[in-house]
């Protein structure tokens, strides 16, 4: 049995609580960087915006397929399994993975404002490659989504030591965490351990809430100019 | 010594002294309050044109720029804008 991860019985329903949860977190962060572009019409924030509604497809995706195709593994855990492939199935896990490669890839292009778009393709073509033609899907596809994470982390962290501004290390604290997230992950659809799907989430969660705290600074410190 | 501003900041400082002037402005006005050579600031003044912040006027005694409600929201924005630009490091 191939399965791409393991989900605790007493945890179903919060994990798509919490997927449902980091939708609306990327749409918000989507919906700012796409105001932002369109006041300023700097083009790497409309990127940026891609990168982030692409995240949030990705999460509302992942939340039908944990809702509609998990199966049961062991007693008290359930999983993604690929034994029983339906064209629904197939379809769904699909399009998970692609808006998956594209957000995080997205990501590491917007932020490193890498040269052309060809690069951009080039990247997210080995990517589908890779997760197409690996024996362990999940283990390529999160091992993947870490590296581009790992990358975009080192690039906060030499922002935040240039201007040590708060907003920034939010930033860098969020983005550490959805790495550390995204290697429980990877560790996950090695050893099937399902605490470490838990433990993900939570990281992920963390995450997610620093990186609102500072668009919620920003958004604040902006009505406070405007009234000012 | 002044830090070099980014290019934000300098179309900001643009639009800003062309509000000052109640919205319309020549382009020697610009040239002396904006700290730009003639070059930069033609150069920015495309952009700006074809960004639609700012429109072009020919009149008998020249050029005259006006700005636009693109212009006018991108420096009520601009905090917001360059705010959200530094904390998610996307200086270009």
């Amino acid at each position: 049995m191939v399965q791409l991860y393991v989900v605790p019985e007493w945890f179903f329903g919060f994990n798509i609580f919490l997927e449902l949860i980091f939708f609306v977190i990327t749409i918000l962060l989507a919906s700012f960087a796409f105001r932002v572009y369109r006041a300023s019409l700097q083009k790497n924030l409309r990127t940026f915006g891609l990168v982030f509604a692409s995240i949030a497809v990705s999460y509302i995706l992942l939340a039908c397929i944990n809702l509609l195709f998990l199966s049961t593994f062991h007693p008290a855990t359930r999983a993604l399994s690929l034994d029983e492939i339906t064209d629904l199935k197939n379809v769904a896990i699909g399009l998970y993975v692609v808006f998956f490669i594209i957000g995080f890839s997205g990501l590491f292009h917007a932020t490193h404002k890498t040269p052309t778009r060809k690069m951009f393709l080039l990247v997210d073509i080995i990517a589908f490659l890779g997760v197409y033609l690996s024996t362990n899907k999940a283990l390529f596809l999160y091992s993947m989504s870490s590296i581009f994470l790992a990358f975009t982390v080192y690039h906060y962290l030499k922002q935040y030591t240039k201007n040590k501004n708060k907003n920034e290390l939010a930033v860098l604290l969020g983005m550490t965490f959805l790495l550390t997230s995204q290697l429980g992950l990877a560790a996950q659809s090695v050893s099937y351990h399902p605490n470490l799907y838990v433990v993900s989430n939570i990281l992920e969660l963390i995450g997610y809430s620093c990186i609102l705290i500072s668009l919620l600074n920003i958004l604040n410190n902006g009505a406070k100019k405007k009234s000012a | 010594m002044e830090r070099k501003r980014n290019r934000l900041e300098i179309i900001h400082d643009i639009l800003g002294v062309i509000k000052e002037k109640q919205g319309k402005i020549k382009p020697t006005q610009i040239l002396y309050k904006s700290n730009l050579s003639h070059i930069m600031m033609n150069e920015y003044l495309d952009e700006l044109i074809e960004k639609q912040f700012i429109k072009e006027e020919k009149t008998k005694t020249g050029k005259t720029y006006l700005i636009t409600e693109k212009g006018i929201r991108y420096l009520d924005e601009y905090k917001l804008v360059t705010n959200f630009i530094d904390s998610f490091g996307l200086n270009e």
